[in-house]
Order: C-alpha cells, then structure tokens, then sequence
C-alpha cells in the first residue's frame, strides 16, 4: 500500500509541477495540463505499438508531445492573448482540454486501455525494502520524480535561463526592457510544464489502465499544485504526499467512490485557510 | 532646431506620433535628438505624452495596443520602429522605466545575475565597477531588492541598465520621489558615466530646475508635442518658462498658460 | 408579429418546439450565470452544481406533495441559502483561487447529490435518476411541448424584466465596480463583501429555478447529466454571447444550443455516411465548440455583443476617428 501512495505522489508531483511552473511564469491555470497528460499517455502507447517499437520508447515519445504541445500552446493561444484578463487564458485552456478530450474519443474510439500489459512489458512486484513492495515500473517512477523535482529545483535555483525566467515571470514587461526574449522564455516554461506531465502520462500508462476520465487525474493534481503553493515547486513535494496518502488511504479503508472527492475536499479546506499553500507567497495575483 | 553637431545624433525621434488603442493620439509631430556624449533632458506636466516617447524608442508591449503610427526612429542610424523591445536593448538602448524598474523579489546580487549577458559585451560594466560606482549597493548586495530605499532602488535599476552595456540610458523620472542629496549623487553618477564611458542619456524629469542643471539640451513637452528646445540657458530665459515652470509672474499678474498661443490646452476625455 | 409568435407554439413541430424550450431554459441559465460572472465578476464553474441542487431540490419537494407552483419559489428560496452558504466563504477568495474553489465545490455536491440517489430507493430506477411528476396547475396540465413553451416563455419573461430593471439599479453599477477593480470599489466605499454576496445569492437563486424548470420538463432528474463540461458550456454562453449584458446572454446561449444541429446540418449537407457521422458527429460538436470558445476569447473576448458595440463605434467615430482627441493645427 504505501508502494501505491508512492506511485500517486510521484506522479502528482510532476504533473503539479507543470502547473507551477506554468502559474509562476503566465499565471494561468492551464486547465489542459491535464488532458495533455493523458493524451501523452495514449500517443506513447499508440505510436509504440503501430511502429511496433520497445516499450521504453513511450517515454520519449510521450515527451515530445508534451514539449511540443507547450511550446504550440503558449505560441498560439498564450500570447495573442497577453494581456486580457486571466480568466481568458484560463478559459481558453478550458476550451482547448474540450478539444483535446474529443481526439481522445475519436482517435480510441473511447476506449480503456492498458498500455503495460499490451506492449507485454514486464511489470512485476519487486519487494524494496521490508514491508514496501511494488511494481517495477511504479520503482521507475518513483526514482524518475526524485530526480526530476532536484533537476527542476537546481535549474531555477542556479541557472543563469532558470534566472531569467524567474525574473521574467515577475515583470515580463520589465524583463523585456532588459533585453530578456521573454516569449522564448515562456514558451520554453511551457514546454517543460508540459513535457514532465506528459513524462508523467507515460508513467501511469505503464502501470494503470487509461482512458478519456485519466485527464481527472491531472485535475487531482491541481488541488496537490495548489496545496503546495501555486508558484512553489518544493510545496509541490510534501502536497503530493499528503494528498495522495489521504486518497489511498481513505479508497482502502473507507469508501472507494472517495477518492474521487478527497482532493477536493482538501481544496476547499486549503482554499479556506491557507489560500497560498504550504509553501507560496501570500499575494494573491490575477493579471496575465 | 538647434541641437545638431558634427556627425549624425546617436538617437533620432523623427516627427513621430503614437496612437492607443488605435483611438487616442497620445503624442504628435514629436523630433527629439540626442546627440553622442550627451545628456537630453524632457520635461513637461504630467501625461505630456514624455513617457510614451520614451516606450516608443524603448519598444512597446503588444498588450498595451499601442503604435507608432508616423515618423520614423533611428539609433546610429539603424532604424528601431517595430522591433522587439529585448532587440532593442541588446542593440544598446537601455529604458529605466518609472515605475517597476527592479526585480523585487530577487536579491540585489540576482538582478544584477539575471540581467547580465543580455547586450552588448564590449560595452558592459562588471559587476564590480557596478559596484564602485555604487557602494551602497555593494553593501546590500545580498538584500532583498524590494526592501531598498527609492534612490537605492534607482540606483540599481540604472546598474541594471549598465550591466547590459548601453550606449544611450533612457530614465523615466530621474529624481521622482528622492531626496535632494540623492539627487545630487545621481546627477554626479550620471556625468560620471558621460565623461567615462562615453554613455548618452535621455532623461524625462519633472523637476524642471533639476533638468536644467544637468542638461546640455532641453525639449519641453505639452500636449503630446514639443513646444520648446534648446540649451538650458536659453529656456531659463524664456518668460514663459519661468512663469510657468518657475512661477515667476511678470509684473506681478500670473499669466494663465491658457492664454499662450501655442500652449493651448486640449482636455483629455479618455484616461 | 406579436400575434404570430403567441401562436405559432401551437402549429410548429415538436422537435422545434423542444429545441426552443431547452434554449429558453439555457437562456435562463445564462442570465443567472451572467450576473455572476459577466456582472460582478465572480468567475464560476459551479454553475452545473447549482442546476443539479436546482433539480433535486425540485424533487425532494416533489416527493412531499408540493406543486409546481410551491415547489419552484421553494426552490428559489432554498437556492438562495445556499448561494449564501457558498458565497460567503468564498468572499475571500479572487480571481483563480475563486474559480478553483467553485470546481471543488461542483464535485463535492455531485458526490453528495450521488450519496443522495444512490439511498434511499433501491429500485434500479433510483439508481439512475428520479421522475418527477407532470406539472398540475390544476385547471390545466403540462403536457404538451408547446404547453411548455409558453410557460417557459413566461418564466424566461420574468427573469428578462427581473434582469433588465436589475442593470439599472446600483446594485449592477456596483458589481461593475467589483469587476474591474473590487480594491478600487472598496475605496470608493462600496461594501465588496456585501455586494459579492448578494451576487451569489441572485444567481444561485436564479440558477436554481432553472434547474427546477429544466428537470420538471424533462420529467427527470439523473446526476450524469451534470458535468464540469456543462458548467464549462454556460460560461461559454456567456463569454461568446457577451459577459456583463443581457442581450448576451441571449445570444450566447442561442448560439451554444443551436450549434450542435448546425453541426448536424453540416454533416448531413456533406452527406456524410452514417457510420462516419455516428463516429465523428459528437465529437465534433466538441471539438466545434471548444474551438469556438478559444476564437472568441482570442479575437473578442467581449463576445457578440462586442462585436456589435466594435461595429457601431467604428461608426459613431468614423470620420473624427483619430483626431477626435488632439486637434491639429494644420
């Protein structure tokens, strides 16, 4: 069981973190990170299996979907709109997980599938220390976060890009007068968004079923992304935990159709109280 | 007009005019030339149109939906209409807007670290000349950059600007809000980086007795347009100037700028 | 005209009969939704959650005995507590946060909504949603489709006149305020909290009735009806129709409802297959539909009414257009 609550939280960290790093740089809440989740999932599975390639080549597959799907978003839809109030962008990301969705259900005809078990990859309980056994592919996932959050954290932290970008999120406008290319800069926070969401997509597959309803988990993740701060990658970390624990744990023990509500209900109570999260600022900021 | 040398102005604003939101002329028939070496001082009342002459040198924000709708505006010559504004910079125009000019959130260390390597390298200060020229920066060097003072926020964002190596600095409101003995020591900084460096400046200031003490070439602003320029000692001579920027009256009657023929005053009806 | 419209119920067909009433209903639907978000600035995905606690409301009462008539002020009146009991907390909250906390809202009532239809009753009917009985007025009933129709037509009537005297009350003019900028309309000392309540409360109310009249016409109530996809639909009423005007959210919520047959008569005109359009149609629609609302939100975020107003500007101004403001001196 905590091999489970592992395999959530890790992939709730990522998505989340694509969230973050989306909010912290447009202030947007990309709505359709997390259908580009799961349609990272379904493309992995779906050009493996045609090209008839190895498992592993999902991954990479995966993520160039989500890093080309960030970089057309911000492109195309970010930036016309720059400038309107937020809720355009955010409806528009709305509008956009809509189209996403109705792909999903032409293209697989809205079909479950589940990726590990038709590309016959071997996915069986590894036993990891006393008492905490799972699934080899959730151990890849698990260790794939470790170092995914550390890389992303470094990046920001010491980098002269991670700099920019977060002067440039900041005051874009300010940023621009410095000579920084701020929509260069955007729209490459955009694709690493959605590239580890999406890397996160091809994770799931491997060890869940997938299907149209896989883009609520991405939505799951937004309530952990806000419960660690909305411009907080670390917060991102200890949310993940907390949310997926309470999930697993409330699904086992109590009532399965919970799990479906859990996050929200910590939402809500965040929202409340704690409106910036674990680990955000205080300010509460809606301009584009 | 008057304000030409040898060779050609580093800066040419060329009879431009700027449109909002495709409804509302903010600036009109507007020439300013600032030649190399020098210090260009605008001023004018507020909402004159200075700082939209200064964004439309600097580059505007597609969110702002503003244009240059005529004239033309050249750096060394090569032509800056319609650039992006990071281009704009890196070609060595630094704009040290009004408002917003730090990054407050980050240390005083990280803004300089950010902006660093966006420009010219030739031209680029070190971060430890920055620091020379600026002591007190140097000190609070690990500060947080929104809990500086107004003149040490100035003078950082004007490091900002030098670390990218520029050949012309544009400040939006030079002494807005200082004290006087910041003033002097940014007035002295200033004629520093001419002498030293060879940097031009274009500074709007609304202070009019400042300008004038630290200009060598003066274009007031009203209305959207340029109703005077010339070397500091002739605007001071200039009756209306006086009256109106000095408050001086002739005779003793305050004369109502209303009635000055060319400075009539047109009411803005939008923003 | 008039006299031709009053009739025309009776003689028309009854697939178009049913198109107008649901449009009427959605109609009413965008209204409320309009004073909450197009108005007062409120941004709400909750709106789906409403409808549903509109429609189940509906049948509680229902299943006590109460008419028609009883039932949808009864309603209101409760739809109105629980916009306050939703409001309130989230007076706190602006802008992202606010939006988020209405979809954390939307699934926590469906799960109680779910909770509710799943007791209670074990027949398999009640598991899939409840009847709810044909409306008596006693000297005459509901059934008939262009019945409907003029009921709805009165209903829709009502919330019009209700809205449009609204917009010309202070009310209105200070939920612009909170709008633009509500630190601005504190300052200017207009009550936010108070006002963010009472906007919450009118819409919720509204909304409410909708989802009453919407689930008694149907002669259903089932929670898979009531998705995030449907609340995500009437903000797109009133985004394309036109946030903060009456007229727009006519024109959005006609344009949202009708499109999918459009959609249909494109299909058909193309002569499309019908294994082709069983496959594509609906998702198309989709498709359609969140492409419609990115255009709008992109080119026009001020929605039809927009347009409109662009149009008749570039008009008023034409041939003052750019000079209007500084003269020229030549």
């Amino acid at each position: 069981m905590i091999g489970d609550i592992l395999f959530l939280a890790s992939i709730y960290v990522m998505i989340a973190a694509g969230y973050v790093i989306v909010y912290s740089s447009s202030r947007v809440l990309n709505f359709a990170h997390g259908d580009v989740f799961m349609i990272s999932a379904f493309m992995g599975f779906s050009v493996v299996s045609a090209l008839s390639l190895p498992a592993l080549f999902t991954f990479p597959v995966a993520i160039a979907v989500g890093i080309i799907a960030g970089f057309a978003i911000y492109a195309i839809l970010m930036s016309p709109i720059a400038g309107q109030p937020v809720f355009a962008a955010v409806l528009v990301t709305i509008g956009l997980g809509i189209i996403l969705r109705a792909i999903v259900i032409v293209g697989f005809s809205g079909q479950v599938i589940f990726p590990g078990r038709a590309l016959g990859i071997d996915n069986s309980m590894i036993n990891v220390v006393a008492g905490i056994s799972m699934t080899r592919y959730s151990l890849v996932a698990v260790a794939s976060s470790v170092v995914v959050m550390a890389a992303l954290l470094a990046f920001f932290r010491y980098s002269k890009l991670g700099f920019e970008m977060r002067a440039a999120s900041f005051d874009a406008r300010l940023a621009a007068y410095r000579g920084m290319p701020i929509h260069l800069l955007f729209a490459i926070a955009w694709g690493i968004a959605l590239g580890f969401g999406a890397f996160a997509g091809g994770l799931y597959g491997m060890n869940n079923q997938i299907g149209v309803e896989t883009a609520f988990v991405g939505l799951k993740a937004l309530v952990v992304a806000l419960v660690g701060g909305m411009d907080s990658l670390s917060g991102a970390i200890p949310a993940a935990l907390i949310v997926a624990t309470l999930e697993v744990l409330l699904q086992r023990y109590v009532d399965p159709h919970l799990s479906e509500v859990v996050p929200f209900i910590v939402l809500l109570v965040i929202l409340f109280l704690r409106p910036w999260g674990l680990r955000g600022t205080k300010e509460i900021i809606d301009r584009v | 007009m008057e304000n030409m040398t040898n060779g050609r102005p580093l800066l040419e604003i060329k009879g431009i005019e700027v449109v909002y939101h495709r409804a509302v002329t903010a600036v009109q028939g507007v020439s300013i030339n600032v030649q190399p070496r020098s210090i260009t001082a605008l001023i004018g009342t507020n909402g004159a149109g200075k700082t939209t002459t200064l964004t439309a040198v600097a580059g505007f924000m597609h969110a702002d939906d503003v244009k240059i709708t005529q004239g033309e505006v050249a750096f060394d010559g090569i032509p800056l209409r319609g650039r992006r504004t990071d281009q704009i910079s890196a070609m060595g125009v630094g704009y040290v807007p009004e408002r917003d000019k730090i990054f407050p959130t980050l240390t005083v260390e990280e803004n300089l670290g950010a902006c660093r390597g966006r420009g010219s390298k030739s031209h680029a200060l070190s971060t430890e000349q920055i620091y020379g020229l600026f002591p007190s920066l140097a000190e609070r060097r690990k500060s947080i950059a929104g809990y500086l003072s107004g003149g040490e926020r100035q003078m950082l964002a004007i490091s900002l600007v030098l670390i990218t190596g520029p050949r012309l600095i544009m400040i939006d409101e030079l002494t807005l809000g200082l004290a006087p003995v910041v003033t002097l020591i940014l007035a002295d900084v200033i004629a520093n980086l001419r002498k030293k460096y060879g940097i031009s400046f274009l500074i709007v200031e609304q202070n009019a007795l400042t300008a004038v003490d630290l200009a060598d070439y003066i274009y007031v602003m009203e209305n959207g347009r340029i109703v005077f320029d010339g070397p500091p000692d002739r605007l001071r001579a200039h009756e209306d100037f006086q009256e109106f920027y000095l408050g001086i009256g002739a005779g003793g009657e305050q004369k109502n700028y209303r009635d000055v023929k060319q400075y009539r005053r047109k009411r803005r009806w939008f923003g | 005209m008039l006299l031709a419209g009053l009739v025309a119920p009776m003689v028309a067909s009854q697939s178009i009969l049913h198109l107008v009433n649901l449009t009427m209903i959605a109609i009413i639907g965008a209204l409320a939704l309009n004073l909450l978000t197009g108005f007062a600035g409120q941004l709400s995905l909750g709106h789906a959650a409403f409808l549903a606690v509109g429609g189940y409301l509906s049948h509680f009462f229902s299943t006590l005995d109460l008419p028609f008539i009883v039932v949808v002020p009864a309603v209101m009146v409760v739809g109105s507590v629980i916009g306050f009991l939703v409001g309130a907390p989230a007076l706190r909250l602006r802008g992202l946060y606010l939006v988020l906390a209405t979809v954390g809202f939307h699934y926590i009532a469906l799960f109680v909504i779910h909770v509710y239809q799943s007791s209670g009753e074990k027949s398999i009917l009640a598991l899939t949603g409840f009847l709810l009985p044909t409306v008596d007025f006693g000297i005459f009933k509901l059934d008939a489709t262009f019945k409907w129709t003029y009921c709805l037509g009165f209903f829709l009537l009502l919330t019009t006149a209700f809205c449009i005297n609204l917009t010309r009350t202070r009310i209105v003019r200070a939920w612009i305020a909170l709008r633009e900028r509500d630190i601005t309309a504190a300052a200017l000392g207009i009550n936010v909290p108070l006002y963010k309540l009472k906007a919450f409360v009118v819409s919720t109310s509204l909304t409410c009735m909708a989802g009453a009249l919407l689930v008694y016409y149907l002669g259903a109530v089932s929670s898979e009806n009531y998705t995030l996809d449907l609340a995500v639909s009437y903000l797109a009423m009133v985004v394309i129709g036109g946030a903060g005007s009456v007229l727009g959210s006519y024109l959005g919520a006609i344009f949202v409802a009708v499109m999918p047959f459009l959609i249909t008569g494109l299909f058909e005109l193309v002569q499309a297959g019908p294994r082709f359009q069983l496959r594509y149609i609906v998702p198309s629609q989709i498709v359609a539909f969140g492409l419609l609302m990115i255009m709008f939100l992109v080119f026009e975020p001020r929605g039809i009414v927009g347009i409109w107003r662009r149009i008749r500007v570039y008009f008023e101004l034409w041939p003052l257009r750019r000079s209007i403001l500084s003269e020229r001196r030549d």
